[in-house]
């Protein structure tokens, strides 16, 4: 057996598609383990045509033919009303594009096969070819468990297969069985006569009994209810309101500052190679629109997207770990406790804390959120948790805010994380009670046992989602990146009169061959090229729509420079702070000259462009604003709707305006400029 | 007949009214008190009619065993859930 290609399921009827296995199961019962080692690390993670659920697929060769096997979503049952089971019912149905299998991997868990077997019985009440795999064999051996293979098959009607993904043992016995099953297909009378083996797929009880007695035939019985006083005592920690509650906080904690710390080093590593990059193309390619294009607009906007592509992988790596040790699933119930009075389910913690590194990775990792209503509200609040890039912003206003006042500039700061999740959770516990309506889901969650995490697993995993994120979510970023720089480049700002007599200075300074005047030509060909970029700014298309929008945001005390500010920031919130220098001419190499400079930044009529007023509407529409493009294109590409983003903008922004307004109109009524 | 008497006999009380360790049975019409998608997924999962579960961890959220699947449940799926308790002799 090797491993030879992958690719998203390809359509049937085609020259190149090979047989069809799907693997089905239920969630824990080392159905990925069991792929992986099938397909190897080159398989690849893709949506299910029409859906945003997603498969993992792969092809394994086996005595030199292909078969492509998907990995369907773990589902506890075919008949569930539950987005996950409808979707494998569709997929092994045919009813969804092109992807029906050839033949039906049934996956069942050699060490809870009685669980198993009843799932088994309802896929096998369906007219498809079938194989059975039983796993963690190995596993199974070391608690003294062993499973007679030919009796079951016997019972169930097709061939069963014993299987360890870890050890892989039996994965090519079963990839030559599901490969002859599925040239071969099932006949009428075949189907019939496994029919009359099997319980009816209805009747709870009579599946219950048939599957007491196929234990007891295959197996020597039920597996008893063993005590194990030690994972009851890790359990009872786990899920204390005190010490459970500790341990969550403290997980949470080191996660979170991995996400945040340990991905700054090669973020900035990414973004030096692509200032570098940028730099190199600058010097080689001849001034003009097409390096403008490049260095601005491509590469520009790929460094914005990949720049987030270590917490995005170091984010999915941990995760993996923690769900693969069975902790992921405790903490969710320690989560449950806070989450559930704001409508929102345990497993909506990792996500809104991952959004405050960056709400990209968060919202990808909602996946581990089973409901989709509970999916979609946390979707929809993820990007009010201040992520990283609305730093600068807070920085530069709180510094105006409380200059030499650091207590309460703290104080601030932190207020700006609780505003942002205060909004996020009510705005949750509003969309749960309206268009998100239905009842909670209530908490039942399988535990796993405690297992030590697989590296190599979460090692695939997290190639595997890095990928799909530069592959989905780079390219419609990239796309939006270059029509923003065309927006804010063209058309081209002719020289002013200023920049003409600055330029024109420097030249005969130049000219001098003085040092004193050599200085003074460069300070005022920086000051010449600041003046340019400005006229730029207010000039190209993205400008004149900062002046016509501009009165929508006088309410806020906002003048046309922190209109375009604003509207600029829209790609990206830290390009804030970089359009307020350009159009402020402010030197960018000193922090603190930065904000002192722009402290001092004045209106066209002579006022201050910063009173405490406008500073704290500003800092108020920043905290709660939807302006992250990037954003936006992943929540399109999770929901596989734009009414979702949509809705999710004008909230977000309407409710910033809001209480941006609010809060300047109170000041200025209580006296504060 | 005789054990089925006794089972019968034994009155029916809420998961949540179970102490670490012990034992109960599932009964038909045990589920009755929760929504038909929860009934469907427990049963799934392994909780099902005439099988027999330990409590590992009582409260919220109440840990139960069943064969060789533990299930966390919320504190009101488990208020919900009736079930027999086993006799000091372990039989159900």
């Amino acid at each position: 057996m090797a491993v030879v290609s992958q690719g998203t399921p390809r359509a049937s009827g085609t020259a190149a598609r090979p047989l069809r296995a799907a693997f089905l199961g239920q969630p824990n019962t080392g159905k990925t383990t069991l792929f992986n080692r099938m397909c190897g690390v080159r398989a690849r993670t893709a949506n299910l045509p029409g859906t945003t659920v997603e498969s993992r697929v792969g092809v394994t060769v086996v005595r030199g033919t292909e078969l492509e096997v998907m990995d369907l979503p773990g589902t506890y049952g075919l008949h569930l009303e539950l987005p996950e089971s409808r979707l494998c019912r569709e997929c092994i149905e045919g009813r969804i594009g092109d992807c029906a299998p050839d033949v039906v991997v049934l996956v069942a868990d050699a060490t809870n096969l009685a669980r198993s077997l009843r799932f088994a019985v309802q896929a096998l009440h369906r007219k498809l070819p079938c194989v059975v795999a039983i796993t963690l064999a190995d596993e199974s051996r070391r608690k003294g468990l062993s499973v007679d293979a030919l009796r079951l098959e016997q019972l169930l009607g097709c061939p069963v297969c014993i299987t360890s993904g870890r050890t892989g043992e039996g994965t090519e016995a079963l990839a030559i069985q599901a490969l002859e099953v599925a040239r071969k297909g099932i006949s009428a009378s075949e189907f019939a006569q496994r029919l009359t083996l099997l319980p009816p797929a209805e009747n709870n009880e009579a599946i219950a009994a048939w599957c007491d007695a196929a234990m007891r035939d295959s197996v020597g019985g039920l597996h008893a209810i063993r005590s194990d006083a030690l994972t009851d005592r890790v359990d009872a920690a786990l899920s204390h309101p005190v010490s459970g509650t500790a341990v969550f906080v403290m997980v949470m904690a080191l996660l979170f500052a991995s996400i945040f710390w340990l991905a700054k080093f090669p973020m900035d590593g990414i973004d030096w190679i692509f200032t570098n990059l940028g730099g190199l193309l600058n010097s080689v390619l001849p001034d003009g629109a097409l390096r403008g294009l490049i260095v601005d607009g491509v590469v520009g906007g790929v460094a914005g997207t990949v720049v987030f592509l270590p917490q995005i992988a170091l984010l999915f790596f941990l995760l993996s770990l923690l769900e693969d040790s069975g902790y992921l699933a405790r903490a969710a119930f320690a989560a449950d406790r806070f989450l559930r009075r704001f409508g929102l389910p345990g497993q909506a913690f990792v996500p809104l804390l991952s959004s405050h590194a960056c709400a990209l990775p968060g919202i990808m990792s909602t996946r581990l959120i089973p409901d989709s209503r509970d999916r979609i509200a946390t979707i929809l609040v993820a990007p009010f948790m201040s992520c990283t890039a609305r730093l600068p912003v807070y920085v530069l206003l709180i510094s105006l805010l409380f200059a030499d006042k650091p207590w309460l500039a703290g104080l601030a700061f932190l207020g700006c994380y609780a505003v942002g999740a205060l909004a996020g959770l009510l705005s949750a516990l509003l969309v749960r009670r309206t268009i998100l309506r239905g009842p909670a889901r209530a908490m039942m969650l399988e535990l796993p046992p405690y297992r030590r995490p697989s590296l190599s697993t979460a090692l695939w995993m997290t190639v595997d989602r890095s990928r799909l994120f530069l592959k989905n979510a780079g390219s419609v970023i990239l796309a939006i990146c270059v029509a923003m720089w065309w927006l804010s480049a063209y058309p081209r700002a002719e020289p002013t009169a200023e920049v003409m007599a600055m330029t024109a200075t420097a030249q005969s300074l130049r000219d001098t061959k003085a040092l004193d005047g050599l200085a003074q030509a460069a300070v005022l060909e920086v000051k010449a090229e600041m003046a340019m970029a400005e006229a730029q700014q207010i000039q190209s298309f993205a400008g004149r729509l900062g002046q016509t929008v501009q009165p929508v945001f006088a309410p806020l005390g906002f003048d046309h420079q922190l209109t375009v500010a604003t509207l600029t920031s829209f790609l990206a919130r830290e390009v804030f702070v970089s359009t307020l220098t350009i159009l402020n001419s402010v030197d960018e190499s000193d922090e603190r000259a930065v904000i002192d400079q722009i402290a001092q930044a004045r209106r066209v009529d002579g006022t201050p462009l910063f009173t405490v007023s406008t500073s704290a509407s500003l800092l108020v529409f920043f905290i709660l604003a939807m302006q992250c493009l990037p954003t936006l294109a992943l929540v399109h590409r999770e929901t596989g709707s734009w009414k979702w983003p949509a809705l999710q903008f004008v909230w977000m922004t309407g409710l910033a305006w809001t209480m941006a307004f609010a809060v300047r109109w109170t000041l200025l009524n209580m006296g504060v400029a | 007949m005789e054990e089925n008497r006794q089972q019968s006999e034994r009155p029916r009380i809420p998961l949540t009214q179970l102490g670490r360790g012990q034992r109960a049975r599932l009964d038909s019409g045990c589920m009755a008190g929760l929504p038909e998608n929860d009934q469907c997924l427990l049963r799934a999962m392994g909780v099902h009619e005439h099988c027999e579960l330990r409590v590992c961890k009582p409260g919220e959220p109440c840990i139960i065993q069943v064969e060789r699947t533990r299930v966390g449940l919320s504190g009101p799926v488990a208020n919900r859930l009736m079930v027999t308790p086993c006799d000091g002799s372990g039989a159900c």
